[in-house]
């Protein structure tokens, strides 16, 4: 009984762990940009994404100063329900920047409709480049 | 006879030098006098200085010169009353910033936070009265006018023009520029409003086509200035903190030609900050 009970822990999938600033710094590095990013601080984040303190754990986000639409966000939350609430927040911006710039900057539209916007346990990840199948394997790579 | 000349002239001489090494000695003694710093000019308010010309003093006893070394001359005719001084960040604590995607920029690149931004991507003149597209404290969407019509604001900084650049007439730019102002005076009329002239782009921006030129921006901006001061407002023009000797902005201050790095954000803020109207009272 007790080595069946085992064999279950055993199987149950062990939950994602992401190191949020090294996630971050690695698609900063890594890709290219066009334009210079910026780390940005918690009062744009409730700005731009409306994601406050009481939404997230953990953050660390780099912004286009207005050049281009690149961004980076990777976020932790103290739950799933809260990853959740962050990932549609996330979904609000990209929405915000692509009304922002379809008759202004109507190029930049792809790099929005190609953003890698996922949802992995209690961590939200927002990637907006050109290189989207980098960013995606970095992500992977950083999932342990 | 002649001797005794010799002695008084002698004696005279003597006093003479006795007298200037005195002189020297007192003067020597008096203490510089004190030059405010940056910092006790942003954190309290010195007395003001009396201006160097009686004339003007007896213009307008309100109007003086912060004591620090960084403040420009008193020219009203130039739109210059009682100079530029420097503070420091929380001198924006009660602004708002309204413009388009640079001025947009300048908040991203800065992560300037504390005060209100009204600026979006394409923003012109002529739509400030018609985007309802920021927030109001009901959390409905309202235009720039809507905003400013909730509180009250200190200070106003403006700057718009790079949209326009493609316009035939600059007079159609400056009469829907002129509008802005005086509906914004209408609305904040205890505002200092600062008026920045258009920001140039990149030489190679600039020699792409004939909208985005920096002779355009060049012949724009004094009739901004212009405009900016028959509206009672501060005239700014951060390009001459960002552009390089050519009128053009360095090319690795903007990828895309037109709007800045972070890097030159963080300089056109710390040319607004050295470049704050030293008597407020003058301009409200």
């Amino acid at each position: 009984m007790l080595w069946v009970f085992s064999l279950l822990v055993g199987c149950t999938p062990q939950a994602v762990k992401i190191d949020v600033g090294n996630l971050a710094d690695m698609l900063y590095k890594e890709l290219a940009f066009e334009d210079q990013l910026a780390e940005t601080n918690e009062s744009m984040i409730a700005l731009l994404y409306g994601i406050t303190k009481d939404d997230v754990v953990e953050f660390k986000v780099y912004l286009s100063a207005g050049a281009t639409t690149e961004e980076i966000a990777v976020f932790a939350c103290a739950n799933e329900e809260l990853a959740a609430r962050v990932k549609e927040k996330a979904e609000k911006r990209l929405t915000a920047q692509k009304n922002s710039v379809k008759s202004y900057k109507p190029e930049e539209l792809e790099r929005l409709d190609e953003a890698i916007l996922q949802i992995e346990g209690t961590y939200v990840i927002l990637c907006v480049s050109s290189d989207k199948e980098k960013a995606q394997a970095i992500i992977d790579n950083a999932m342990t | 006879m002649k001797r005794i000349e010799l002695i008084i002239v002698g004696c005279l001489f003597a006093a003479f030098i006795v007298l200037a090494v005195c002189r020297q000695k007192i003067m020597s003694d008096v203490p510089p006098q004190t030059v405010g710093s940056q910092e006790d000019s942003s954190e309290s308010m010195p007395d003001l200085e009396s201006s160097e010309s009686e004339g003007e003093a007896s213009e307008s006893s309100a109007v003086g010169v912060w004591p620090q070394t960084s403040v420009t001359e008193h020219d009203p005719e130039n739109g210059i009353q009682g100079g530029f001084t420097t503070r420091d960040i929380s001198y924006l604590d009660d602004a708002v910033f309204i413009g388009d995607s640079r001025t947009q920029g300048l908040q991203l690149g800065t992560g300037l936070s504390t005060p209100r931004f009204l600026a979006e991507r394409g923003l012109s003149v002529d739509k400030v009265d018609e985007e309802a597209i920021f927030q109001l404290s009901d959390g409905s969407n309202g235009t720039i006018y809507d905003v400013l019509d909730e509180r009250s604001y200190g200070k106003i900084y403006l700057m718009f023009g790079v949209n326009e650049l493609g316009w035939v007439y600059s007079e159609t730019f400056i009469e829907y520029f002129r509008d802005i102002i005086q509906e914004i005076q209408d609305l904040q009329p205890g505002s200092v409003i600062y008026v920045q002239g258009i920001l140039p782009v990149t030489a190679s921006k600039s020699s792409e086509g004939d909208v985005y030129t920096n002779d355009k921006v060049h012949e724009w901006n004094p009739l901004i200035e212009q405009m900016a001061h028959e509206e009672g407002c501060v005239y700014l023009n951060p390009g001459e903190a960002l552009c390089d000797e050519t009128g053009a902005l360095p090319e690795e201050a903007a990828v895309d030609g037109v709007h800045l790095t972070p890097e030159y954000c963080q300089k056109w803020l710390d040319y607004l900050l050295t470049h704050t109207a030293a008597s407020e009272a003058a301009w409200q």
